[in-house]
Order: structure tokens, then sequence, then C-alpha cells
């Protein structure tokens, strides 16, 4: 029989999903971390109890297991503490088609962008996280947060404007 | 009363929902007067649904905790060892079921390779259809990744989403060449005994490239075209299919190399 954390944790995994395929991109991947995840999480003795500390609490887990999994791959990221390519320029407007944004573009192109804007759109948009949670787990103040997400979006619909992905026409056999 | 033009930052915030009362009935006012604000607002909610319908969430489930202590030890060793039997029939029950099925999906595949005709093609497809496309079906069947193929200058001249295959619906990209070549690739549920890897059959005349990805089955078929080329095709229309992202740019360069060559099709 489930227990209350397994029920909690089970409503998760979707979310977790949405941002582990942020981080790392890649399917096979992503299961595996969300999987290694749920595993520490169910064996955690201190389960915090407050709704958005457990959030936090979980999402935290996943970001570690994924660092961890490119420390074993030796990969050299810099995205985990480096936002500094991310600049701090007032930003302009959108200019562009908005009808060129759908799922097919924006998975194509959100592929595309750096680690650090692939995360913190995965956290905010794939993950739901408030920017005060997204804050307390990227250990950074909330207006970082608000700077971040604000030149990730922007990045990714410039990228879309200039995208040529499209969906396939599909004609039925008459 | 005057507004201030908000910044795209508070825009955003705006967005999420991460305004106070005050601030966000301000940002709210400044929308009303300014088509400009409001098409921002309508792009970055648009963006933000489409991020989240971009996620192609599998069926994820809860790890299954091992228990601790060794009191378990022995009914593990025997759950290990009928586990064990268990697995060595299953995969020779396997084996004798692909052989016994193999001859019999190879060629209805093929048949629906043969039925489309490559000079009646006149549908409107553009040349590129971008690096890779998703194309939703009916049925049950969802999320087929259909490559684009224009870096072995092959270009999508027919597509058909209500192609039968063993009694489920599947999709059916046909793909011409400039040389006489004829590429079709069969999207299909699990219909066939496809594994995970890449699998080359042959019945026959009949020659076929098929895996297997999430829950999907595909099959690659082309006539007359030179093995090397076929090859170097189905291997990146798997990679692409697997990773579910475009073929990159030193594929593209095997493919177009592959394609210079090699022989036109002989049909």
């Amino acid at each position: 029989m489930s227990t209350d954390h397994e029920l909690r944790l089970e409503d998760y995994l979707g979310r977790l999903y949405g941002y582990a395929m942020s981080l790392s991109q890649n399917h096979d991947d992503s299961k595996d971390l969300v999987q290694e995840c749920a595993l520490k999480a169910l064996g955690a003795r201190n389960i915090p109890t407050q709704h958005s500390a457990y959030r936090a609490w979980l999402f935290r887990i996943l970001r570690n297991a994924f660092i961890d999994k490119c420390r074993r791959r030796k990969v050299a990221e810099t995205w985990v503490t480096d936002g500094t390519h991310l600049s701090s320029d007032n930003m302009e407007y959108f200019r562009g088609d908005e009808r060129l944004i759908n799922a097919l573009s924006v998975k194509f192109e959100l592929a595309k962008l750096p680690t650090a804007q692939r995360e913190i759109i995965g956290l905010i948009d794939a993950a739901g996280l408030s920017y005060e949670e997204a804050a307390e787990l990227l250990n950074v103040p909330i207006g970082t947060v608000m700077s971040r997400i604000s030149r990730a979006r922007h990045a990714l619909v410039t990228a879309i404007n200039g995208s040529n992905v499209q969906g396939l026409p599909v004609k039925r056999r008459t | 009363m005057q507004t201030t033009t908000p910044s795209f930052e508070t825009l955003n915030a705006y967005v999420d929902g991460e305004l106070d009362t005050g601030h966000a009935a301000e940002v709210s006012r400044a929308i009303a007067s300014n088509s400009e604000l409001a098409r921002q607002v309508a792009v970055l909610s648009q963006l933000r649904l489409s991020i989240a319908e971009s996620i192609d969430t599998p069926l994820l489930k809860l790890p299954v905790q091992s228990s601790s202590g060794g009191r378990n030890v022995k009914h593990f060793l025997v759950a290990a060892c009928v586990a064990g039997l268990l697995a060595v029939g299953a995969f020779l029950l396997e084996k004798a079921s692909v052989g016994d099925t193999v001859a019999e999906w190879i060629p209805s595949a093929w048949e629906i390779h043969q039925a489309w005709d490559i000079a009646a093609t006149d549908v409107p497809y553009p040349n590129n259809l971008g690096d890779l496309v998703k194309v939703s079906l009916i049925g049950g069947l969802v999320e087929s990744y259909v490559p684009d193929l224009t870096s072995a200058k092959l270009t999508v001249a027919y597509v058909s989403k209500d192609v039968l295959y063993r009694g489920q619906q599947s999709l059916l990209v046909g793909y011409t060449g400039t040389r006489g070549c004829k590429v079709s690739l069969l999207v299909t549920g699990e219909s066939a005994p496809l594994s995970d890897e890449l699998t080359f059959f042959q019945r026959d005349q009949v020659s076929l490239y098929g895996w297997h990805v999430g829950h999907l089955d595909y099959m690659l078929m082309a006539e007359g075209m030179a093995s090397e080329r076929f090859r170097s095709i189905a291997n990146a229309v798997y990679e692409s299919t697997k990773i579910r992202l475009p073929m990159n740019p030193s594929t593209q360069t095997l493919l177009a190399e592959s394609r210079a060559k090699s022989a036109p099709c002989v049909t």
C-alpha cells in the first residue's frame, strides 16, 4: 500500500522529468535521473513536510544527481554557478511572429540554448516552481531568477523566430 | 493616472504571477492601454504553454525499493534462480516467435511501401521540412518523429496517416530522390517484433531496417538503393528518432557524401 510520501512523490514525477529534460536533453538520461531522485527521496529519513520545502528538496535531489552524473562523465560544465554570460543589459521587447511559437519549435530551439537558460526554463515553465523556490534551489537572489527567466525566454523566442522547423501537414488518402 | 511602461522582465514576472497585487494591477492597466504590451504578454503566455506541451513525459512509476537485511537472502536467491529460468524461457520463446512472424510482417510492410506511386505525388510539401517534424496521429499513436532527409537529397512526397498495418493505424512518409529513389518510413504501434537496436531484415528481394522507440515501431524501406547509402540513411533516421533531436551537421554531411558516392537507384 502506498504511503503518503509515495503518493506525494508520484505527483511530482512528471515535473521532475520536465526539469531533468531541460538539464540533460536526453530522454533516457532524464528517466534515469527521475528514478535516481525518487529512490533517494524514498530512502530519506528526514522528509520536509511543508509543501514548498518538499518541492525544493525534491528538485535539489534531482539537480545534485545531474551534477554528479556530469562529474562522473567529466563534463566540464560551468553553468552550475556561472551566470555571467547572461548579460545584464536592458532587454528590449521581443520582435517577431508569435504564430511560430508552438510545442515543436520550442522543443527544437530549447535544445540549442545554453544549459543555464534551459535550466531556468525547466524550473519555472516545465516544473512550475515559483521564483522564490527556484532562487532557493539555485542559491541566487530572486532578482537573478527574474532576470534569468526573462533572458532565457527572450533568447528562446528570438531563436524560434529564426527557425525553420515546422509540423508536417498530413494528407488523408481518398 | 499615468502609467510607466513595464520592462520585459516585469512582463515575465506578471505572466508568471510573481508580482504583488498592486504592481500587477499597474501592469494590467498599462497592458490595457498599449497593444504592443498586450502582444508581448500574449507571446509569453503562448511560450509558457508551448514549453509545457513540448515535454513528452513518459509513463513514470516509482522505483521499487530493495529490502534491507540478510534474512531475505535465501528468498532472493530462489527468486533470482526462478527469474533466470523464466528469462531464459522468455528469450527462447521470443526467438521462436520472432522467427515465426518475420516472414509475415515484412511482406505486409513492403506492400505498403509499394502501394504509393512515386509518379503521382503532387503533394505540395516544402523541400525543407525543418530538421525534424513531429506528427501526432489519431487512434492512440502519437509523437511520431519524421526526420528531414534533404541532406540525402530525399524530399517528402507522400504522407498518409490512415495506412493500416497489421490492423493498426500507421503513418507512412514517402520520400523521393532526384535519381529515381523511393524511400518509405512506416511508423506504427508495436506491431512488429522489433528491438531497440537498428536491425536489418532481408527476405527474398525485400530488405528493410526496423527499430523500436518508446511505444512506436519504425520501418525504413527503399527500392534499388545502394546498400551503403541505405545503411547510412537508416542509421541517421534511427538516431534522430531515438534521441528525438535533429541530425547534427556531421551526419548531414555523411548523408550527402554517401549519396554522392552511390549510383542512382535501380528499380
